[in-house]
Protein backbone atom coordinates (compact mmCIF):
# COMPACT_ATOMS: atom_id res chain seq x y z
CA UNK A 1 0.00 0.00 0.00
CA UNK A 2 2.91 2.07 0.94
CA UNK A 3 4.76 1.15 -1.70
CA UNK A 4 1.62 1.93 -4.16
CA UNK A 5 1.41 5.43 -2.93
CA UNK A 6 5.24 6.34 -3.05
CA UNK A 7 5.12 5.46 -6.61
CA UNK A 8 1.98 7.24 -7.21
CA UNK A 9 3.35 10.66 -5.59
CA UNK A 10 6.55 9.90 -7.87
CA UNK A 11 4.35 9.66 -10.96
CA UNK A 12 2.30 12.78 -10.10
CA UNK A 13 5.24 14.91 -8.14
CA UNK A 14 5.83 17.37 -11.11
CA UNK A 15 1.78 18.19 -10.94
CA UNK A 16 1.65 18.59 -7.71
CA UNK A 17 4.21 20.98 -7.23
CA UNK A 18 2.63 22.39 -9.95
CA UNK A 19 -0.84 22.31 -8.30
CA UNK A 20 0.55 23.71 -5.15
CA UNK A 21 2.62 26.52 -7.00
CA UNK A 22 -0.50 27.81 -8.48
CA UNK A 23 -2.60 28.39 -5.45
CA UNK A 24 0.25 29.38 -3.36
CA UNK A 25 0.61 32.36 -6.08
CA UNK A 26 -2.78 32.73 -6.29
CA UNK A 27 -3.57 33.26 -2.95
CA UNK A 28 -0.74 35.80 -2.31
CA UNK A 29 -1.62 37.49 -5.59
CA UNK A 30 -5.81 37.27 -4.44
CA UNK A 31 -4.23 39.14 -1.16
CA UNK A 32 -1.78 41.44 -2.44
CA UNK A 33 -4.73 42.69 -4.34
CA UNK A 34 -7.19 43.36 -1.98
CA UNK A 35 -4.59 44.94 -0.03
CA UNK A 36 -4.14 47.43 -2.93
CA UNK A 37 -7.74 47.54 -3.93
CA UNK A 38 -8.43 48.64 0.10
CA UNK A 39 -5.98 51.43 0.07
CA UNK A 40 -6.88 52.58 -3.55
CA UNK A 41 -10.88 52.48 -2.91
CA UNK A 42 -10.69 53.12 1.20
CA UNK A 43 -10.48 57.40 0.54
CA UNK A 44 -12.52 57.96 -2.24
CA UNK A 45 -15.06 55.41 -1.90
CA UNK A 46 -15.06 55.24 2.15
CA UNK A 47 -13.38 51.67 4.04
CA UNK A 48 -16.67 49.49 4.02
CA UNK A 49 -16.80 49.57 -0.32
CA UNK A 50 -12.97 49.57 0.19
CA UNK A 51 -13.44 46.09 2.44
CA UNK A 52 -15.93 44.89 0.32
CA UNK A 53 -14.52 45.17 -3.30
CA UNK A 54 -11.63 43.83 -1.90
CA UNK A 55 -12.95 41.06 -0.59
CA UNK A 56 -14.43 40.08 -4.10
CA UNK A 57 -11.25 40.91 -5.83
CA UNK A 58 -9.67 38.36 -3.66
CA UNK A 59 -12.29 35.83 -3.91
CA UNK A 60 -12.16 36.25 -8.11
CA UNK A 61 -8.17 35.63 -7.71
CA UNK A 62 -8.41 32.42 -5.66
CA UNK A 63 -10.87 31.24 -7.82
CA UNK A 64 -9.34 31.49 -10.80
CA UNK A 65 -5.98 30.00 -9.07
CA UNK A 66 -8.37 27.18 -8.45
CA UNK A 67 -9.50 26.57 -12.10
CA UNK A 68 -5.98 26.67 -13.07
CA UNK A 69 -4.60 24.13 -10.78
CA UNK A 70 -7.63 21.74 -11.81
CA UNK A 71 -6.24 22.35 -15.12
CA UNK A 72 -3.02 21.55 -14.43
CA UNK A 73 -3.90 18.61 -13.19
CA UNK A 74 -5.72 17.94 -16.08
CA UNK A 75 -9.44 17.80 -15.02
CA UNK A 76 -11.88 19.41 -17.80
CA UNK A 77 -13.04 22.62 -16.57
CA UNK A 78 -15.79 22.12 -19.30
CA UNK A 79 -17.69 19.44 -17.55
CA UNK A 80 -17.06 21.26 -13.77
CA UNK A 81 -18.58 24.10 -15.39
CA UNK A 82 -21.49 22.38 -16.65
CA UNK A 83 -22.10 20.75 -13.30
CA UNK A 84 -21.94 23.89 -12.04
CA UNK A 85 -24.38 25.46 -14.02
CA UNK A 86 -26.94 22.99 -12.76
CA UNK A 87 -26.00 22.78 -9.65
CA UNK A 88 -26.41 26.90 -9.72
CA UNK A 89 -29.78 26.29 -10.24
CA UNK A 90 -30.40 24.08 -7.59
CA UNK A 91 -28.74 25.94 -5.31
CA UNK A 92 -30.60 29.25 -6.36
CA UNK A 93 -33.77 28.04 -5.60
CA UNK A 94 -32.42 26.65 -2.20
CA UNK A 95 -30.40 29.87 -1.22
CA UNK A 96 -33.00 32.42 -2.62
CA UNK A 97 -32.44 34.05 1.13
CA UNK A 98 -28.61 34.29 0.91
CA UNK A 99 -28.87 35.86 -2.74
CA UNK A 100 -31.69 38.46 -1.60
CA UNK A 101 -29.19 39.30 1.27
CA UNK A 102 -26.22 39.60 -0.74
CA UNK A 103 -27.86 41.65 -3.46
CA UNK A 104 -28.90 44.26 -0.98
CA UNK A 105 -26.17 44.21 0.71
CA UNK A 106 -24.36 45.59 -2.71
CA UNK A 107 -27.57 47.98 -3.10
CA UNK A 108 -26.47 49.14 0.54
CA UNK A 109 -23.08 49.51 0.15
CA UNK A 110 -24.05 51.90 -3.34
CA UNK A 111 -26.28 53.94 -1.35
CA UNK A 112 -23.78 54.65 0.98
CA UNK A 113 -26.15 54.88 3.64
CA UNK A 114 -23.70 54.46 6.46
CA UNK A 115 -20.23 53.93 7.13
CA UNK A 116 -18.30 51.36 9.61
CA UNK A 117 -17.82 53.35 12.79
CA UNK A 118 -20.82 55.19 12.45
CA UNK A 119 -23.56 55.37 15.07
CA UNK A 120 -27.26 54.09 13.45
CA UNK A 121 -30.86 53.07 14.70
CA UNK A 122 -32.11 50.77 12.75
CA UNK A 123 -35.73 49.17 14.73
CA UNK A 124 -35.04 49.19 18.70
CA UNK A 125 -31.41 48.76 18.08
CA UNK A 126 -28.85 52.07 18.39
CA UNK A 127 -25.00 50.78 18.11
CA UNK A 128 -21.64 51.73 15.87
CA UNK A 129 -21.75 49.74 12.85
CA UNK A 130 -19.00 47.20 13.11
CA UNK A 131 -18.64 45.68 10.29
CA UNK A 132 -20.73 45.55 6.59
CA UNK A 133 -21.05 42.25 4.67
CA UNK A 134 -22.44 41.33 1.83
CA UNK A 135 -24.71 39.36 3.66
CA UNK A 136 -25.70 40.90 6.64
CA UNK A 137 -24.27 43.81 8.73
CA UNK A 138 -23.59 43.78 12.37
CA UNK A 139 -24.27 46.58 14.63
CA UNK A 140 -22.50 46.89 18.18
CA UNK A 141 -24.73 48.45 20.86
CA UNK A 142 -23.80 50.63 23.69
CA UNK A 143 -23.82 47.96 26.20
CA UNK A 144 -21.17 45.61 23.96
CA UNK A 145 -23.57 42.93 22.25
CA UNK A 146 -23.13 42.28 18.84
CA UNK A 147 -26.42 42.61 16.50
CA UNK A 148 -26.78 40.85 13.37
CA UNK A 149 -28.90 42.41 10.46
CA UNK A 150 -29.52 40.28 7.51
CA UNK A 151 -29.08 43.16 4.58
CA UNK A 152 -32.50 42.34 3.31
CA UNK A 153 -33.63 43.33 6.31
CA UNK A 154 -32.22 46.84 6.38
CA UNK A 155 -33.26 47.72 2.69
CA UNK A 156 -36.80 47.49 3.86
CA UNK A 157 -37.20 49.44 6.94
CA UNK A 158 -35.56 52.70 7.78
CA UNK A 159 -32.34 53.38 9.49
CA UNK A 160 -31.54 56.50 11.33
CA UNK A 161 -27.72 57.55 10.67
CA UNK A 162 -26.84 59.35 14.00
CA UNK A 163 -23.73 60.48 12.92
CA UNK A 164 -23.69 61.31 9.34
CA UNK A 165 -23.73 65.27 9.97
CA UNK A 166 -20.78 66.42 12.62
CA UNK A 167 -22.91 68.35 14.06
CA UNK A 168 -26.90 67.26 15.56
CA UNK A 169 -29.41 69.26 17.95
CA UNK A 170 -30.92 67.76 20.70
CA UNK A 171 -34.45 68.82 21.70
CA UNK A 172 -35.30 68.72 25.23
CA UNK A 173 -38.44 69.47 26.60
CA UNK A 174 -38.84 72.10 29.93
CA UNK A 175 -42.33 72.36 31.93
CA UNK A 176 -42.67 74.88 34.30
CA UNK A 177 -45.67 76.34 36.67
CA UNK A 178 -48.17 78.17 35.55
CA UNK A 179 -47.50 81.30 37.61
CA UNK A 180 -44.18 82.12 35.92
CA UNK A 181 -43.46 84.47 33.89
CA UNK A 182 -42.62 82.56 30.00
CA UNK A 183 -40.88 85.62 28.57
CA UNK A 184 -38.18 85.12 32.08
CA UNK A 185 -37.80 81.24 31.61
CA UNK A 186 -37.27 81.78 27.88
CA UNK A 187 -34.59 84.10 28.66
CA UNK A 188 -33.11 81.63 31.38
CA UNK A 189 -33.20 78.52 29.03
CA UNK A 190 -31.02 80.93 26.38
CA UNK A 191 -28.48 81.61 29.53
CA UNK A 192 -28.30 77.82 30.36
CA UNK A 193 -27.53 76.93 26.42
CA UNK A 194 -24.53 79.97 26.31
CA UNK A 195 -23.14 78.76 29.38
CA UNK A 196 -22.77 75.57 28.13
CA UNK A 197 -19.41 74.84 26.56
CA UNK A 198 -20.52 71.89 24.83
CA UNK A 199 -23.41 73.85 22.86
CA UNK A 200 -22.55 75.17 19.47
CA UNK A 201 -22.96 79.00 19.49
CA UNK A 202 -24.08 78.68 15.38
CA UNK A 203 -26.24 77.73 14.92
CA UNK A 204 -28.06 79.05 17.63
CA UNK A 205 -29.92 77.56 20.39
CA UNK A 206 -33.48 78.10 20.21
CA UNK A 207 -36.14 77.93 22.88
CA UNK A 208 -39.59 77.86 22.07
CA UNK A 209 -42.89 78.30 24.16
CA UNK A 210 -45.25 75.07 23.41
CA UNK A 211 -48.07 76.07 24.96
CA UNK A 212 -50.00 75.82 28.12
CA UNK A 213 -50.25 71.88 29.31
CA UNK A 214 -51.95 70.24 31.79
CA UNK A 215 -49.82 70.63 34.61
CA UNK A 216 -47.65 74.10 33.38
CA UNK A 217 -46.12 75.83 30.73
CA UNK A 218 -44.00 73.49 27.98
CA UNK A 219 -41.34 75.54 26.44
CA UNK A 220 -38.84 72.77 24.18
CA UNK A 221 -34.82 74.20 24.30
CA UNK A 222 -32.94 72.86 21.27
CA UNK A 223 -29.50 73.11 21.28
CA UNK A 224 -26.99 72.30 18.62
CA UNK A 225 -23.92 70.27 19.58
CA UNK A 226 -20.68 68.33 18.18
CA UNK A 227 -22.04 64.49 17.28
CA UNK A 228 -19.66 62.87 19.53
CA UNK A 229 -20.44 64.94 22.38
CA UNK A 230 -24.35 63.74 22.61
CA UNK A 231 -24.47 61.89 26.09
CA UNK A 232 -22.34 64.86 27.81
CA UNK A 233 -24.47 67.36 26.37
CA UNK A 234 -27.67 66.06 27.38
CA UNK A 235 -26.43 65.31 31.06
CA UNK A 236 -24.72 69.01 31.43
CA UNK A 237 -27.73 70.53 29.89
CA UNK A 238 -30.64 68.60 32.24
CA UNK A 239 -28.00 69.72 35.20
CA UNK A 240 -27.83 72.90 34.16
CA UNK A 241 -31.62 73.48 33.68
CA UNK A 242 -32.50 72.18 37.08
CA UNK A 243 -29.84 73.96 38.96
CA UNK A 244 -30.87 76.96 37.54
CA UNK A 245 -34.73 76.76 37.94
CA UNK A 246 -33.73 75.89 41.63
CA UNK A 247 -31.80 78.78 42.16
CA UNK A 248 -33.96 81.16 40.17
CA UNK A 249 -37.19 79.93 42.17
CA UNK A 250 -38.74 79.05 39.25
CA UNK A 251 -41.58 75.98 39.98
CA UNK A 252 -40.86 72.36 37.99
CA UNK A 253 -44.31 71.48 38.40
CA UNK A 254 -45.26 67.35 38.89
CA UNK A 255 -48.01 65.99 37.15
CA UNK A 256 -51.78 67.18 38.98
CA UNK A 257 -55.30 68.09 38.49
CA UNK A 258 -56.88 70.63 39.74
CA UNK A 259 -60.88 70.03 41.00
CA UNK A 260 -63.26 72.65 40.47
CA UNK A 261 -66.51 73.19 42.23
CA UNK A 262 -68.17 74.56 39.83
CA UNK A 263 -67.61 78.32 40.20
CA UNK A 264 -64.83 79.82 38.67
CA UNK A 265 -63.12 81.57 41.24
CA UNK A 266 -64.75 80.63 44.92
CA UNK A 267 -63.01 77.78 46.59
CA UNK A 268 -63.95 74.55 47.34
CA UNK A 269 -66.03 74.34 50.67
CA UNK A 270 -64.95 72.62 53.29
CA UNK A 271 -66.44 71.79 56.51
CA UNK A 272 -64.24 70.20 59.39
CA UNK A 273 -66.69 68.37 61.43
CA UNK A 274 -66.00 66.96 64.80
CA UNK A 275 -65.54 63.39 65.10
CA UNK A 276 -67.79 61.58 67.42
CA UNK A 277 -65.07 59.61 69.30
CA UNK A 278 -63.67 62.66 70.37
CA UNK A 279 -66.69 64.20 71.44
CA UNK A 280 -67.37 65.83 74.56
CA UNK A 281 -69.63 63.14 76.57
CA UNK A 282 -73.00 64.67 77.14
CA UNK A 283 -73.50 65.79 80.72
CA UNK A 284 -76.19 63.22 81.55
CA UNK A 285 -74.50 60.18 80.47
CA UNK A 286 -74.24 57.35 82.79
CA UNK A 287 -71.01 57.08 84.95
CA UNK A 288 -70.06 53.18 84.96
CA UNK A 289 -70.54 52.08 88.13
CA UNK B 1 7.62 89.78 31.12
CA UNK B 2 7.09 85.82 31.28
CA UNK B 3 9.72 83.59 30.20
CA UNK B 4 8.81 80.40 27.49
CA UNK B 5 12.23 79.40 28.41
CA UNK B 6 13.22 75.65 29.82
CA UNK B 7 12.65 75.85 33.23
CA UNK B 8 14.51 73.49 36.18
CA UNK B 9 12.54 71.93 38.90
CA UNK B 10 14.35 69.42 41.06
CA UNK B 11 12.97 65.99 41.82
CA UNK B 12 10.50 66.77 44.85
CA UNK B 13 9.28 69.92 43.64
CA UNK B 14 5.90 71.48 42.62
CA UNK B 15 5.42 74.56 40.21
CA UNK B 16 2.23 76.45 39.78
CA UNK B 17 1.33 78.06 36.61
CA UNK B 18 -1.79 80.67 36.56
CA UNK B 19 -2.47 81.87 33.67
CA UNK B 20 -6.40 83.57 32.54
CA UNK B 21 -8.70 80.55 33.84
CA UNK B 22 -6.19 78.42 33.80
CA UNK B 23 -4.52 76.60 36.80
CA UNK B 24 -1.88 74.37 36.16
CA UNK B 25 0.48 72.39 38.63
CA UNK B 26 3.87 70.71 37.45
CA UNK B 27 4.88 68.30 40.05
CA UNK B 28 8.31 66.59 39.50
CA UNK B 29 8.67 63.23 41.48
CA UNK B 30 11.51 61.17 41.32
CA UNK B 31 11.44 59.56 37.68
CA UNK B 32 8.57 60.81 36.31
CA UNK B 33 6.63 64.31 36.20
CA UNK B 34 2.64 64.41 37.49
CA UNK B 35 0.62 67.23 35.88
CA UNK B 36 -2.85 68.54 37.11
CA UNK B 37 -4.91 71.06 35.36
CA UNK B 38 -7.98 72.84 36.89
CA UNK B 39 -10.03 75.89 34.70
CA UNK B 40 -10.77 78.55 36.65
CA UNK B 41 -14.08 80.26 36.68
CA UNK B 42 -12.46 83.70 37.03
CA UNK B 43 -9.88 84.89 34.87
CA UNK B 44 -6.33 85.38 37.04
CA UNK B 45 -3.52 87.03 36.70
CA UNK B 46 -0.05 85.71 34.70
CA UNK B 47 1.96 84.29 37.91
CA UNK B 48 4.64 81.29 38.22
CA UNK B 49 5.91 79.87 41.58
CA UNK B 50 7.71 76.73 42.48
CA UNK B 51 8.29 77.22 46.40
CA UNK B 52 4.95 75.70 46.79
CA UNK B 53 4.18 72.61 48.32
CA UNK B 54 2.55 69.88 46.99
CA UNK B 55 -1.03 70.53 46.70
CA UNK B 56 -3.56 67.88 48.50
CA UNK B 57 -6.41 68.21 46.40
CA UNK B 58 -6.05 69.16 42.81
CA UNK B 59 -8.21 66.71 41.04
CA UNK B 60 -6.28 64.02 39.31
CA UNK B 61 -2.38 64.31 38.58
CA UNK B 62 -1.85 62.82 35.67
CA UNK B 63 1.64 60.94 35.25
CA UNK B 64 4.07 60.40 32.76
CA UNK B 65 7.43 58.08 33.45
CA UNK B 66 9.97 56.84 30.99
CA UNK B 67 13.80 56.29 31.63
CA UNK B 68 15.23 60.16 30.69
CA UNK B 69 13.55 62.12 33.08
CA UNK B 70 15.67 64.92 34.59
CA UNK B 71 14.96 68.30 35.94
CA UNK B 72 14.21 70.40 32.39
CA UNK B 73 10.79 70.95 31.50
CA UNK B 74 9.06 73.41 29.67
CA UNK B 75 6.03 75.68 29.19
CA UNK B 76 5.27 76.66 25.37
CA UNK B 77 2.53 78.67 24.05
CA UNK B 78 0.31 77.31 21.04
CA UNK B 79 -2.97 78.36 19.14
CA UNK B 80 -6.28 75.87 19.83
CA UNK B 81 -5.93 72.96 17.53
CA UNK B 82 -9.43 73.26 16.02
CA UNK B 83 -10.07 76.47 13.37
CA UNK B 84 -11.11 79.37 14.77
CA UNK B 85 -14.59 81.12 13.85
CA UNK B 86 -13.23 85.18 14.56
CA UNK B 87 -16.49 87.73 14.94
CA UNK B 88 -16.00 90.84 15.49
CA UNK B 89 -17.98 92.42 18.29
CA UNK B 90 -19.42 94.76 15.90
CA UNK B 91 -20.39 94.18 12.70
CA UNK B 92 -17.62 95.56 10.37
CA UNK B 93 -17.54 97.01 6.70
CA UNK B 94 -15.25 96.97 4.54
CA UNK B 95 -15.54 98.84 1.55
CA UNK B 96 -14.96 98.34 -2.23
CA UNK B 97 -11.32 97.48 -3.36
CA UNK B 98 -9.80 98.74 -0.19
CA UNK B 99 -7.88 97.24 2.16
CA UNK B 100 -7.61 96.75 6.20
CA UNK B 101 -5.42 95.16 8.97
CA UNK B 102 -7.47 94.18 11.95
CA UNK B 103 -5.05 92.89 15.25
CA UNK B 104 -7.66 89.69 16.80
CA UNK B 105 -5.94 89.01 20.13
CA UNK B 106 -6.51 85.13 20.64
CA UNK B 107 -6.31 83.18 23.89
CA UNK B 108 -3.10 80.51 23.39
CA UNK B 109 -2.96 77.04 24.97
CA UNK B 110 0.10 75.85 27.34
CA UNK B 111 1.78 72.99 26.57
CA UNK B 112 3.98 70.96 28.99
CA UNK B 113 6.96 69.56 27.21
CA UNK B 114 10.11 68.08 28.58
CA UNK B 115 13.42 67.20 26.30
CA UNK B 116 13.09 63.94 24.31
CA UNK B 117 15.46 63.00 22.26
CA UNK B 118 17.19 65.96 21.17
CA UNK B 119 13.80 67.53 20.53
CA UNK B 120 10.89 68.63 22.88
CA UNK B 121 8.22 65.79 23.95
CA UNK B 122 4.83 67.86 24.75
CA UNK B 123 3.28 65.69 27.48
CA UNK B 124 -0.02 68.31 27.76
CA UNK B 125 -1.86 70.74 26.26
CA UNK B 126 -4.58 72.89 28.42
CA UNK B 127 -6.26 76.17 26.56
CA UNK B 128 -5.67 79.38 28.76
CA UNK B 129 -9.40 79.88 28.67
CA UNK B 130 -12.13 77.26 26.88
CA UNK B 131 -13.33 78.66 23.97
CA UNK B 132 -16.80 77.45 23.03
CA UNK B 133 -17.30 75.21 19.84
CA UNK B 134 -19.37 76.62 16.86
CA UNK B 135 -20.19 75.52 13.39
CA UNK B 136 -18.92 77.29 10.31
CA UNK B 137 -21.65 76.80 7.64
CA UNK B 138 -25.30 75.43 7.34
CA UNK B 139 -25.71 72.32 9.65
CA UNK B 140 -25.98 70.01 6.42
CA UNK B 141 -23.39 71.79 4.60
CA UNK B 142 -20.49 69.24 3.89
CA UNK B 143 -18.18 72.36 3.50
CA UNK B 144 -18.79 73.26 7.24
CA UNK B 145 -16.31 73.27 9.60
CA UNK B 146 -16.36 72.91 13.59
CA UNK B 147 -14.46 75.50 14.85
CA UNK B 148 -14.12 77.61 17.99
CA UNK B 149 -16.01 80.54 18.76
CA UNK B 150 -14.48 83.96 19.18
CA UNK B 151 -15.84 86.89 19.47
CA UNK B 152 -13.13 90.16 18.94
CA UNK B 153 -12.53 93.77 19.02
CA UNK B 154 -10.52 93.26 16.09
CA UNK B 155 -8.73 96.38 16.47
CA UNK B 156 -7.31 98.62 13.93
CA UNK B 157 -4.20 99.72 15.93
CA UNK B 158 -1.91 97.71 17.56
CA UNK B 159 -1.15 100.60 20.16
CA UNK B 160 -4.46 100.15 21.36
CA UNK B 161 -3.90 96.47 22.64
CA UNK B 162 -2.39 97.20 25.60
CA UNK B 163 0.41 95.69 27.69
CA UNK B 164 2.10 92.31 26.92
CA UNK B 165 -0.46 89.39 27.78
CA UNK B 166 1.31 85.84 27.71
CA UNK B 167 -2.02 84.76 27.55
CA UNK B 168 -3.10 85.79 24.49
CA UNK B 169 -1.61 85.64 20.95
CA UNK B 170 -2.01 88.36 18.50
CA UNK B 171 -3.10 87.73 14.87
CA UNK B 172 -2.74 90.72 12.50
CA UNK B 173 -5.15 89.94 9.33
CA UNK B 174 -5.22 91.72 6.71
CA UNK B 175 -7.97 92.19 4.92
CA UNK B 176 -8.36 92.93 1.17
CA UNK B 177 -11.59 93.25 -0.48
CA UNK B 178 -10.39 93.96 -5.04
CA UNK B 179 -14.33 94.27 -5.67
CA UNK B 180 -17.14 96.62 -6.15
CA UNK B 181 -19.23 95.80 -3.52
CA UNK B 182 -18.90 96.43 0.50
CA UNK B 183 -18.15 93.21 2.21
CA UNK B 184 -20.00 92.73 5.66
CA UNK B 185 -17.28 90.94 7.95
CA UNK B 186 -19.64 89.13 10.06
CA UNK B 187 -17.43 85.86 10.70
CA UNK B 188 -14.47 84.55 9.51
CA UNK B 189 -12.81 80.85 9.57
CA UNK B 190 -8.95 81.06 10.37
CA UNK B 191 -7.66 77.74 10.48
CA UNK B 192 -5.09 77.66 13.18
CA UNK B 193 -2.53 74.77 12.06
CA UNK B 194 -0.45 76.80 9.53
CA UNK B 195 0.03 79.39 11.87
CA UNK B 196 3.35 79.48 13.78
CA UNK B 197 3.87 81.48 17.75
CA UNK B 198 6.42 84.10 17.82
CA UNK B 199 7.64 86.58 20.66
CA UNK B 200 8.45 89.94 20.36
CA UNK B 201 11.45 91.98 22.71
CA UNK B 202 7.91 93.69 24.83
CA UNK B 203 7.15 89.38 25.31
CA UNK B 204 4.14 89.80 23.24
CA UNK B 205 3.11 86.30 21.54
CA UNK B 206 2.58 86.92 17.72
CA UNK B 207 1.05 84.52 15.01
CA UNK B 208 2.39 84.32 11.26
CA UNK B 209 0.62 86.96 9.83
CA UNK B 210 -3.10 86.11 7.30
CA UNK B 211 -3.72 88.14 4.52
CA UNK B 212 -7.38 87.90 3.17
CA UNK B 213 -8.25 88.22 0.04
CA UNK B 214 -12.40 88.45 -0.53
CA UNK B 215 -13.22 86.71 -3.73
CA UNK B 216 -16.48 88.42 -4.80
CA UNK B 217 -19.67 87.13 -5.86
CA UNK B 218 -20.25 84.52 -2.88
CA UNK B 219 -18.38 83.82 0.71
CA UNK B 220 -14.97 82.58 -0.50
CA UNK B 221 -11.97 84.02 0.78
CA UNK B 222 -8.41 83.29 -0.31
CA UNK B 223 -5.97 82.68 3.09
CA UNK B 224 -2.39 83.54 2.86
CA UNK B 225 0.21 83.04 5.53
CA UNK B 226 2.74 85.09 5.27
CA UNK B 227 5.65 86.49 7.26
CA UNK B 228 5.42 90.19 8.49
CA UNK B 229 8.08 92.97 8.21
CA UNK B 230 8.87 92.21 11.89
CA UNK B 231 8.97 88.85 11.93
CA UNK B 232 12.91 88.84 11.93
CA UNK B 233 12.79 90.71 15.31
CA UNK B 234 10.47 88.35 16.55
CA UNK B 235 11.89 84.97 18.37
CA UNK B 236 10.40 81.65 17.01
CA UNK B 237 8.71 79.55 20.08
CA UNK B 238 5.72 77.46 18.59
CA UNK B 239 6.50 76.31 14.75
CA UNK B 240 3.20 75.43 13.36
CA UNK B 241 1.37 72.27 14.06
CA UNK B 242 1.32 71.71 10.25
CA UNK B 243 4.60 73.91 8.64
CA UNK B 244 3.92 71.87 5.51
CA UNK B 245 0.71 74.02 4.64
CA UNK B 246 2.92 77.52 6.12
CA UNK B 247 2.48 80.01 3.14
CA UNK B 248 0.58 78.10 0.77
CA UNK B 249 -2.69 79.29 -0.34
CA UNK B 250 -5.67 77.74 0.90
CA UNK B 251 -9.49 79.07 0.30
CA UNK B 252 -12.24 79.05 3.49
CA UNK B 253 -15.70 80.58 3.96
CA UNK B 254 -16.04 84.01 5.06
CA UNK B 255 -18.51 85.25 6.74
CA UNK B 256 -20.02 87.81 3.77
CA UNK B 257 -23.72 88.47 2.79
CA UNK B 258 -24.09 84.50 1.48
CA UNK B 259 -24.01 83.53 5.17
Amino acid sequence: MLTMALDWLAAHARTLINVATIMVVGILIGVLLQRLVRRVMERPFGKSTAIIVGKTVRNLVIVLALFSALSAMGIRLNSILAAAGVAGVAIGFAAQTSLSNLISGIFLIGANAFRIGDIVTIGDTTGTVHNIGLLATEVRTFDNRLVRFPNEMLVKQPIINVTRFPIRRLDLPVRVAFKEDPARVMALLREIAAANPLCLDNPAPIVIFNGFGDSGMNFTLGVWFSSPDMLAVRASILCGIKACLDREGIEIPVPHIALYAGRETRPFPVECQTPPATATPPATAERPS
Amino acid sequence: MFSWQPRELPAGRCALLRMGHLTLWIWHVPGEWRLAALQEEQQQATEYRDDLPVPREVGEWIRYTGPAANSTFRLLPALPALPLAISPASVMHLLPASRSELFVGIPVTVRVGIPYGGDTLTLAEHPVQPLAKTWFGQPDDPRGELCLSLRSRARLDVAELGPADPARAICALRLHNPTAAMLPLQSLALPTDPLGLAQDSEGRLWTTDVEVVFKGGGTEATLRYVEGAEAGQRTLLTPPRHSAAAGNFSSRLLGGPGR
